[in-house]
């Protein structure tokens, strides 16, 4: 017994020293005569492509060097990346998910390259060096890049419509405040479906807080933080123009022109009353509308969906609009996997490639005349998921830093306008100046913090506080860390801003 | 004196002492072996790992390597308790499983009991496959299932979900079951009852299996009724597997998951609903503040062991056999 | 046989109200699972605008033809459902293995170490070193990337190990005595009379293992790296959860609902009819008839 305890401990210890001291042991590096890059990414598609696919093996040769990519599925992809910086043993190239603590802390400590100063170098990497400099502030830390976004639309937010309801009742597409105001309520007092009974209503509000958040922007307020005279930084609740937005829903909520139970309706049935003909509106994502056009199709013929980017305050206020942060996750590239600079070059210049229209094609459509082909300048990519799965998910480490020229056959009039959507806003982008900003006490109280004051909205448009109670929570938010908040993300602001 | 006689008698008591326990150990020789590969198991993959716990004192983010990362004492703790949530954490946390405890607990055991009273072999046979099915259905489901049957009408003159239409038929008021605070805690009581009832009396049916029938014909013969039959012969049987479990659950007082709740959380519930577990699954995965959650996660395993001790310690004092 | 009394009007009524509530209750349980099957045959548009249904209006197995099409998620299916299965079989094994052996050896109430050995299993129980120093200890027993690393960190629960350390405590002492007396091994006693006396237990433990092991997607996520080693509930959540991967970003398609709930159902359907398999295990008094005959 005696024995085998001490045996135990002595394995014991071995192990922690083995595990701890051997950090990144298994971690493989660069071979410039016979490039491998090792990728850690998530998965989305079912079916990942392989390297014995085709387009794997057509892409490798372009690029010039070979892929070896762990697929991660995306839903569970931070644990991954947890245990991954946790292990030691890094990829080549990290995709990041989110920009977290934990990426901060490791960031500041220099596990990964800084690629700032590189990648603007255009000689070296024509593609790379077109980068947005507002998404690149957006994933900086202290004022420094550590990473290649995967660039996704800024003007992604948009509003859908029955276009056909509109038609029936003689209105145009809203385009201001009180216009859109006057839309739901003959969407809900007019019959617009024309069935002779009153069982329509303007507009589908869900838990999800995009809707809000869209309309506020529209109403004049900061896209989560402003600046005051002072050069300070206020957090966009703080502001009049948002109390405005509160009560403009409040309005819409006691005339019955959104649902009453969009307190508790939950995110994931948002399309059902539109597709039953209940509803006539929903602000969220523009790409919605395209969902919504093709499903509502099978159960009422006539139905059309229309869809638009903003409201105007009124008819002679700017255009505004909410962009999103335009990336979804970025490429890191630790400095154990990589540890010469002549490593990171390659890489870099690898991902640069990538950025090339035919790798882009590659890994968005396949192999030209065996995925797809191009009618009148669109791809015409085949559904065939037996070719399809050869570049399943290979777009996933394409960070598109460049925008991808051919576009795909558009399936309906609805994708179309979508896509018109995205750009048209992309102009009137109101910017968050805070988004690199990084505050300690946010990162602790973040959640409850936040709750303050979804709480507080939800329940002032629903009718269950006053005004006077919104004011309190406001000082309870600054009380409990907000003021702590604002101080640190106003030093950062005027730290940069001198 | 006595101190000489100490000093004297003590190793020669301490060597017959030893004696025994060698002659015990050798004795018991194939049972230590028996427990070899569990021990392994709990040495490799439960002890080694334990130096975890220190991240709790640190300052430490996965990546960073974990000596650099600075000390910091109790701060992360002092930090947790001082929080202006942290008195509403602890009590919607000791609600909801107290809740759990109290009202769905027993429901298994009751159901074993009931089961164990059907005849009808086949029909015993079906009802125990149906009930154990909820188990196996996602929360993702249950919860989304839940929405559809207490959805109220979105527009006043539009009909809500089954159970809501019911309930109003039934008390003739409208009931938001979604937007009262407090009412989350029903609901998630509920679900958990809908979910587990029937997989939880899987242990209990097990020990059932052990009654021996003869003790019931006895009891027949002694013109015990079917209730008679039930209170003292079938209950006794599962007593100690009971309280097994019980001690048990009380080891896990201060979880309450955190899937489950956030599917179910809403703008007008959050201050109702927020947990422990729903607040590490915020700070800890979704920010990668490792110190902190391991901090909160630390705080929780020493509840733990108190209530698994006291609990423990009362049902030896009353005469059952307890855990260990 | 005995010979029943006949039964009196307050047994009877007592036997109506009985079946009468379980059967209520296995009705009202089952229903989610009925709507999810309804759900996988359903069309997408039906289950997007019609509340809880059992009985859909058209009846389609194009999702199903998606899930089982080689050429389509097939090939996938296919490969991780036979993961699931051979994971599921050998670690339930291993599991009842290790947990009986253990669980046997603390039942004895006179061993010496008996009481530090139960203390640490405890206190395994409620302190854990967390995910990073586990996985780090997995990573260095070169378990990384093996299905070995989906059973072996979690053989033993030791939750399940306490509760049939209590089961074997309960075995009549006097048939292990009895044993010994003829000369049984300790090693014997446990293989020829606590293991087949203990059937209903090893049942009951062997499928709360196997559907530990089924539903385990967790070690695979993270222990795994190869893609054709994923069991099947990694697919099945990459799948379900899919909407808040498509909430981040346009790029990606939704699956649709009815394909979520048909991959629902091929997931958990394997594991659902392994407890009808096992129930006659269960049945009252069996163990004891093992111990007389």
């Amino acid at each position: 017994m005696l024995k085998k305890r001490i045996a135990a401990a002595a394995l014991g210890a071995a192990m922690i020293l083995g595990t701890l001291a051997g950090c990144g042991s298994t971690t493989t590096t660069l071979d410039l005569e016979n490039p491998v890059i090792t990728i850690l990414c998530s998965q989305e598609d079912v079916q990942s492509a392989t390297p014995d696919s085709p387009v794997w093996q057509a892409l490798e040769e372009y690029i010039g060097a070979k892929l070896d990519i762990s697929w991660v599925p995306a839903s569970s992809y931070g644990e991954k990346l947890t245990a991954t910086l946790g292990s030691g043993s890094y990829p080549m190239v990290l995709l990041v998910d989110t920009r977290s603590s934990s990426i901060i802390q490791n960031s500041r400590a220099g596990t990964f390259w800084e690629i700032g100063d590189k990648i603007s170098d255009a000689s070296k990497y024509p593609n790379l060096s077109q980068a947005n400099p507002i998404i690149l502030n957006n994933i900086s830390i202290d004022g420094k890049v550590y990473g290649l976004y995967r660039a996704r639309t800024l003007g992604r937010n948009g509003v859908s419509i029955r276009a056909d309801w509109l038609k029936n009742l003689g209105l145009e597409i809203p385009t201001t405040i009180d216009e859109f105001y006057n839309v739901l309520k003959a969407f809900k007092e007019n019959d617009p479906d024309g069935n002779g009974q009153n069982d329509t209503f303007g507009m589908i509000m869900t838990t999800s807080p995009t809707s809000f958040e869209n309309l506020a922007v529209w109403f004049g307020a900061p896209n989560k933080y402003g600046v005051d005279e002072e050069g300070n930084m206020i957090p966009d609740f703080l502001t009049d123009e948002y109390f405005e937005a509160m009560q403009f829903l409040k309005k819409l909520y006691d005339e019955q022109l959104i649902n009453q139970d969009m307190a508790t309706y939950d995110g994931t049935k948002w399309d059902e009353q539109f597709l039953t003909g209940k509803a006539g509106v929903i602000i969220d994502v523009a790409d919605r509308a395209r969902r919504l056009a093709t499903n509502i199709a099978s159960k009422d013929p006539n139905a059309e969906v229309g869809v638009f980017g903003y409201l105007k305050r009124d008819a002679n206020s700017e255009i505004r609009t909410l962009p999103t942060t335009g990336y979804n996750g970025y490429f890191v590239f630790p400095k154990k996997a990589l540890p010469n600079e002549e490593d990171l070059e390659f890489v870099l210049g690898v991902m640069d490639k990538m950025n090339d229209q035919a790798a882009m094609n590659l890994m968005n459509y396949g192999i030209e005349g065996r995925q797809y082909e191009i009618v009148d300048g669109f791809a015409e990519v085949t559904t065939d998921s037996n070719l399809t799965k050869e570049f399943g998910d290979l777009n996933k480490i394409s960070t598109g830093i460049v925008e991808l020229e051919l576009v795909k056959t558009y399936a309906n009039e609805t994708a179309k306008e979508v896509d018109r959507v995205y750009k048209d806003n992309e102009q009137y982008a109101v910017a968050n100046p805070a988004e690199a900003f990084v505050s300690d006490t946010y990162s602790k109280k973040g959640p409850q913090l936040d709750a303050i004051i979804s709480e507080a909205r939800t329940r002032y448009i629903v009718g269950q506080i006053g005004e006077d109670e919104w004011k309190a929570e406001l000082e309870r938010w600054k009380s409990n860390g907000g003021n702590d908040i604002i101080q640190e993300i106003s030093d950062q602001y005027k730290a940069i801003n001198k | 004196m006595a101190k000489v006689e100490k000093i004297t008698l003590s190793p020669e008591q301490k060597l017959i002492e030893r004696k025994r326990k060698l002659t015990r150990i050798k004795k018991d020789k194939w049972i230590y072996l028996l427990l070899l590969p569990g021990a392994l198991f709990f040495i490799l993959f439960k002890f080694v790992p334990m130096w975890g716990v220190l991240i709790a004192f640190k300052d430490y983010y996965a990546g960073i390597n974990f000596w650099m990362a600075p000390w910091v004492g109790f701060s992360n703790f002092t930090d947790f308790f001082t929080d202006s949530d942290f008195l509403r954490l602890f009590k919607n946390t000791l609600i909801i499983s107290g809740m759990n405890l109290v009202f769905f607990f027993p429901l298994p055991i009751i159901l074993s009991l009931f089961l164990n009273e059907m005849k009808i072999q086949w029909y015993k046979k079906a009802v125990q496959t149906l009930v154990y099915v909820p188990h196996f259905v996602s929360m993702v489901v249950i919860c989304s299932i839940t929405f559809m049957l207490v959805k109220t009408p979105s527009i006043d003159g539009f009909t809500g979900g089954a159970l809501y239409e019911i309930m109003k038929r039934l008390t003739g008021q409208s009931i938001n079951v979604l937007d009262t605070p407090s009412n989350i805690y029903w609901v998630l009581l509920i679900q958990n009852i809908w979910k587990e009832t029937g997989w939880g009396t899987v242990i209990f049916l097990a020990a059932l299996a052990g009654v021996d029938m003869e003790q019931y014909e006895a009891a027949i013969v002694d013109g015990a009724n079917r209730w008679q039959q039930m209170f003292y012969i079938t209950f006794p049987a599962i007593t100690s597997t009971i309280i097994t479990m019980f001690i048990l659950r009380m080891g896990a007082v201060l979880d309450t998951g955190f899937e489950q709740i956030i599917l179910m959380q809403n703008d007008l519930n959050k201050t109702t609903s927020e947990t422990f577990d729903t607040y590490v699954y915020n700070v800890g995965r979704v920010d990668g503040n490792y110190g902190y959650s391991t901090a909160v996660g630390l705080f929780k395993s020493i509840i733990s062991i108190i209530c698994i001790q006291s609990a423990n310690f009362l049902a030896k004092r009353h005469g059952q056999a307890g855990l260990f | 046989m005995l010979t029943y009394k006949r039964k009196t009007i307050g047994e009877i009524i007592g036997d109506v109200i009985i079946y009468a509530v379980l059967t209520v209750l296995a009705i009202t349980m089952v229903i989610p699972f009925l709507y999810v099957i309804a759900a996988s045959f359903a069309t997408e548009t039906e289950i997007l605008t019609r509340p809880l249904f059992i009985i859909p209006e058209t009846v389609t197995v194009d999702a199903y033809k998606r899930i089982f099409d080689l050429n389509d998620y097939g090939t996938r299916v296919f490969q991780s459902l036979g993961v699931s299965v051979g994971v599921t079989l050998v670690g339930t094994l291993a599991s009842l293995f290790f947990t009986t052996t253990m669980a046997y050896g603390l039942s004895r109430r006179n061993l010496v170490g008996r009481n530090i050995m139960l203390n640490c299993v405890l206190f395994t129980m409620v302190f854990s070193g967390g995910m990073i120093p586990t996985f780090l200890v997995v990573k260095g027993l070169g378990l990384y990337d093996t299905y070995a690393a989906l059973i072996l960190p979690g053989v033993i629960s030791a939750y399940n190990m306490l509760i049939s350390k209590n089961f074997f405590q309960e075995l009549p002492a006097g048939l292990e005595e009895a044993a010994s007396i003829d000369g049984c091994t300790d090693l014997g006693i446990f293989v020829k009379i606590a293991l087949p006396l203990s059937l209903p237990m090893l049942a009951t433990f062997g499928l709360f293992y196997a559907v530990g092991y089924w539903n385990n997607y967790f070690g695979a996520l993270l222990y795994l790296e190869s893609q054709e080693k994923y069991p099947f509930t990694l697919i099945l959540r990459n799948i379900v959860f899919m909407a808040q991967a498509a909430e981040a970003d346009p790029n990606v398609e939704l699956p649709q609902e009815t394909l979520k709930m048909a991959i629902i159902v091929v997931g958990t359907v394997p594991i659902l009819i392994v407890y009808p398999f096992l129930q006659k295990h269960f049945a009252a008094g069996v163990m004891v008839g093992a111990i007389k005959g």
